[in-house]
């Protein structure tokens, strides 16, 4: 988060908003936002929407993430906007859309995480 | 509002899908699971669950503006949330999220009869539009 300069927006109960404002640092050669760019603000905001629902302790890792691009983002701010689909004992689902400054689609993800104790694989 | 009366595919008839509404983007599906559709631990197998979703998303597209000619999906995928018992009617309703001329996104939500979350679904169409 920090290294892309990535921040949370908003956040409520099963929704979160992490944004990001896109500049050459994050385009690749072919002059657009790299995928991997997109992609790390969507999981951010997944992740974080899941963890508003999750009990004190516990935080999540994402075992499963698919994404499509719709739309190449260039410069400004892209919002991802992470909601949760559904909780269950052992898995988590949630899905994100990512939006540029115009509130166009650019792209929208799905993934599955799994509760773990939080500090976990985290240093 | 897309109300053509199309034979469905060889795949619906053998499944017992059918289209209970399609217009502005969305198309709802329904299937009645039977026993001939279950798998290893006695619930819907998630093929069928599948195969719904993809035909719910596939005629979400048909109901565009300009009109989608053809579209056959290229990438699909499922998260499997709650089983579904053998017997439960199955409603799939497909959306489109996003569609270009060559391509359609769309996403899917099968829920069970009291309307609890069975599976969430998106694919990626490659489609043919009319020339408007």
């Amino acid at each position: 988060m920090e290294t892309l300069g990535a921040r949370i927006s908003e956040a409520e109960p099963g929704r979160v908003v992490v944004e990001l404002i896109a500049g050459p640092q994050h385009r690749h050669g072919g002059g657009v936002v790299q995928g991997g760019v997109v992609t790390q603000i969507a999981d951010a905001a997944m992740g974080m929407s899941l963890a508003t629902l999750q009990e004190d302790g516990m935080w999540n890792t994402t075992i499963e993430l698919k994404i499509n691009f719709i739309r190449p983002a260039i410069e400004g701010r892209l919002r991802a906007v992470g909601r949760v689909i559904e909780m269950r004992q052992t898995l988590l689902f949630s899905e994100a859309d990512v939006f540029d400054e115009r509130e166009r689609l650019v792209a929208r993800a799905s993934s599955t995480c799994m509760p773990v104790p939080e500090g976990q694989g985290r240093e | 509002m897309s109300s053509e009366t199309r034979a469905p595919s060889r795949a619906w008839a053998w499944l017992g899908i059918h289209e209970v509404s399609s217009a502005d983007g969305q198309a709802v599906l329904e299937m009645t699971s039977s026993e001939d559709m279950a798998n290893h631990a006695g619930f819907v197998h998630g093929g069928m669950i599948s195969a719904l979703a993809d035909s719910a998303m596939g005629r979400s597209l048909r109901t565009i503006k300009p009109g989608v000619v053809r579209a056959m999906s290229f990438d699909l995928k499922l998260s499997f949330i709650s089983a579904a018992k053998v017997g439960e009617t199955l409603r799939a309703t497909g959306q489109v999220v996003h569609a270009g001329r060559r391509t359609a996104i769309a996403g899917c939500r099968v829920e069970g009869p009291d309307g609890r979350l069975v599976a969430t679904a998106s694919a990626t169409f490659a489609i043919t539009r009319e020339k408007e």
